[in-house]
């Protein structure tokens, strides 16, 4: 029988006109009421917006229970629909680039260059997020143990979609450029602010251990890589002898650091010295030997290639970063003091903070004397967590009862 | 300095694959035939390709899992495992035929474009939470490709006017497995990015797209869930899903957002 629409129950074709009336919304809000910006409350405003929401939703449940918006959010054509909503949005954000000025003006107008931050992004996700909390709530009272996989699922997705929203505005990412010996304790936010810490930082010593250099072959006239497409277009240094193109190339001598003297390069330790390599070329066809050296250079010394014919030359590429370390010493107010290493997947953990190795500078490579750290501060990790074990939980429940639920029906 | 011959594991795998899909073409009543040579030929393609992996892994020193070319030989011999695994179980000869045909061809794609294997790993891939992200992506990946060949199969079916009806209960057990998979692959990175870039969820591209085809999949279950009988669209759903899910997996390195993503890697 045809039904017609907004009669009860609300099914999909209800559900597509709330997404565009939504959308509708977000844009007259966006267009015509600039000013209002869509953000969350910080502490304490923020946790005051999540109890109203969870007090509205629990109202939901509890006493208005057959009421149309009840039956309607907790529904699955609610959920197929908002899901999708939710789905559009993040298609328009992984298309244009977010964060950045754009050409369009239409773009910049809808707020769809940075959307995460505009309101229809806002409404969405109180419409996800209302219709995820009731349809939670619908099973989650009265608990019953089969339904355990589900709560884990859908109240594990609440949590941490909810506690990240709120939680995002107490997000605090700062960025310090630690210099050798010069405690710092300013630091710039990400709207490139600088902040004053509590804790002062050091850098005793940045570190970087490096990947033996590789050696390819590049045209002389355009001075690209020729091999290109090729199984094997470089070489570690390491993996002497080697074959490039009609080439036989083999290392006689690896110096780590080095110095041109005249023709030829020897040990020495300065600043800036890039290694070298001494190689012996042979011609694969004509048997033809030739001995010479190559370098990568460094933000101090040309590179130095070793010219094999009037097409091709070989050379030693910049070698690669293979782990990079701060040695730090932290001073607190308290005049406490502590030392650590920061590296790469290894931040170090202070109060609410979160230190990280960022960067350094990438042209004097290791020989920088500068460090980047990062500093974060995310007080509602804790519940995104929580959010994210029980999804994680309620994953192994879906790969055991997804199969056997349908045959139940 | 001894290269590891990956021609002649891939001839290897090819041929046994081959054959084994020319038996599953036989008509014949004889079970060896029809049953045991196919899987055993099946198998034998996939162990060649697997101690090809593991060679490949102890001769670059690191998880051979970073770019593109190295992803598609687990994906060759994942999408076998998932044709042989659902041949002896449910004895879909077609199942087992497409998923050998796919992962010859991801074979072949890389035979076309060897590559260089190179042993350094950027220090933010240096980190436990590597090996469990990749893998359960990419056992998610293969199930959920499985899964839309079902569907490209039911759809198929239904235009040629033939019964099909028992195919989306099939596509089912994929999705959920898969969807299973892809869960945890989306939380480990979000684990990861913690660890590595100070946040767990920055919108990067890549994360964007993962999270479209995440949802994608979350429509497809719900829509099954509330609609049982209705086949016809949940099986489109499930193609859409697998259209969104091949963007974020190939399509990512080439749209206007990519500049800016920690997630593009050389192919
Ligand atoms: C991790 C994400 C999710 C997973 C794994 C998941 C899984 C499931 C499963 C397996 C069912 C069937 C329940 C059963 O067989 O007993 C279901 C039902 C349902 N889900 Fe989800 N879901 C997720 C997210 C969502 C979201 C985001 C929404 C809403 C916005 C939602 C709303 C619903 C609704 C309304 C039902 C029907 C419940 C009922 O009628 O009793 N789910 N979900």
């Amino acid at each position: 029988m045809e039904r017609n629409t907004w009669q009860t129950p609300w099914s999909y074709r209800e559900g597509w006109i709330i997404v565009v009336g939504l959308t509708g919304l977000g844009v007259v809000w966006q267009v015509f009421l600039p000013a209002l910006e869509a953000q969350v409350p910080r502490w304490p405003g923020n946790l005051i917006l999540g109890l109203i929401f969870i007090t509205l939703l629990l109202a939901l449940h509890f006493f208005f229970a057959k009421s149309l918006l009840s039956k309607w959010l907790s529904s699955v054509p609610a959920a197929v629909t908002s899901a999708a909503f939710y789905c559009g949005l993040a298609i328009l954000m992984g298309i244009i680039p977010q964060g950045q000025a754009n050409n369009s003006t239409l773009i910049s107008l809808l707020g769809l260059n940075r959307l995460t931050t505009s309101w229809i992004f806002v409404l969405a996700n109180a419409y996800f997020l209302s219709g995820l909390g009731l349809a939670t709530l619908k099973r989650l009272i009265p608990f019953k143990l089969k339904n355990a996989g589900y709560i884990l699922n859908h109240l594990g997705l609440w949590i941490a979609l909810t506690a990240a929203a709120l939680g995002s505005s107490d997000l605090q990412r700062l960025y310090m450029n630690c210099y050798e010996g010069q405690p710092e304790w300013r630091a710039t936010n990400q709207a490139g602010q600088v902040v004053e810490l509590p804790i002062a930082i050091e850098l005793t010593d940045f570190k970087i251990d490096e990947y033996p250099p590789k050696l390819t072959l590049i045209d002389n006239t355009t001075g690209r890589v020729v091999a290109k497409g090729k199984k094997n277009q470089y070489f570690s240094v390491e993996d002497s002898p080697i074959q490039l193109l009609d080439y036989k190339v083999e290392v006689e001598k690896r110096l780590h650091s080095a110095g041109l003297i005249g023709e030829r390069f020897e040990p020495v330790n300065e600043m800036g010295s890039p290694p070298a390599a001494k190689v012996r070329v042979t011609h694969t066809q004509t048997g033809e030997t030739q001995t010479g050296w190559v370098s990568s250079g460094s933000f101090m010394h040309q590179p130095y290639a070793f010219k094999l014919s009037d097409r091709y030359s070989l050379v030693m590429l910049p070698p690669e970063p293979q782990k990079f370390q701060s040695d730090i010493r932290i001073m607190t107010e308290e005049g406490q003091q502590m030392q650590t290493t920061l590296e790469v997947n290894q931040p170090f953990k202070l109060g609410g903070w979160k230190l990280y190795q960022l960067s350094y500078d990438s042209q004097k490579g290791k020989w920088s004397t500068l460090s980047v750290i990062e500093l974060v501060r995310d007080p509602w990790i804790p519940v995104v967590y929580l959010g994210i074990f029980m999804l994680l939980a309620g994953s192994l429940f879906l790969f055991r009862d997804g199969t056997n639920k349908k045959k139940a029906q | 300095m001894g290269w590891i011959n990956f021609e002649l594991f891939a001839a290897v795998s090819l041929i046994c694959w081959l054959v084994s899909g020319g038996f599953l073409m036989l008509k014949t009543s004889n079970s060896t035939f029809k049953t045991l040579a196919p899987t055993v030929l099946a198998l034998s393609g996939f162990i060649s390709l697997m101690l090809f992996i593991v060679l490949l892994w102890v001769k670059i020193d690191r998880p051979p899992m970073r770019t593109l070319g190295e992803t598609r030989l687990w994906y060759a011999a994942l999408l076998a495992l998932i044709g042989i695994v659902s041949f002896i179980r449910w004895k879909y000869k077609w199942l087992l035929a497409y998923s050998l045909f796919m992962g010859g061809l991801f074979l072949v794609i890389n035979l076309l474009h060897p590559e260089t294997y190179d042993k350094s790993l950027m220090p933010a891939l240096q980190s436990v939470w590597f090996v469990p992200h990749v893998i359960v992506y990419l056992f998610a990946y293969a199930l959920l490709a499985a899964s839309s060949l079902v569907a490209v199969k039911a759809i198929y079916q239904d235009q040629q006017g033939k019964n099909w009806q028992h195919l989306p209960e099939l596509a089912d057990n994929f999705v959920y497995l898969g969807f299973s998979f892809l869960t945890m692959g989306l939380l480990f990175g979000a684990l990861w990015a913690k660890e590595a870039w100070g946040h767990y969820w920055t919108w990067d591209p890549k994360e964007t797209w993962a999270f479209i085809s995440w949802t994608a999949y979350l429509i497809y279950i719900h829509y099954r869930y509330k609609h049982l009988k209705k086949h016809k669209p949940a099986m489109w759903i499930l193609i859409v899903a697998f259209g969104l899910l091949l963007i974020c997996w190939f399509g990512v390195n080439y749209l206007p957002t990519a500049q800016n993503s920690v997630h593009t890697y050389s192919g």
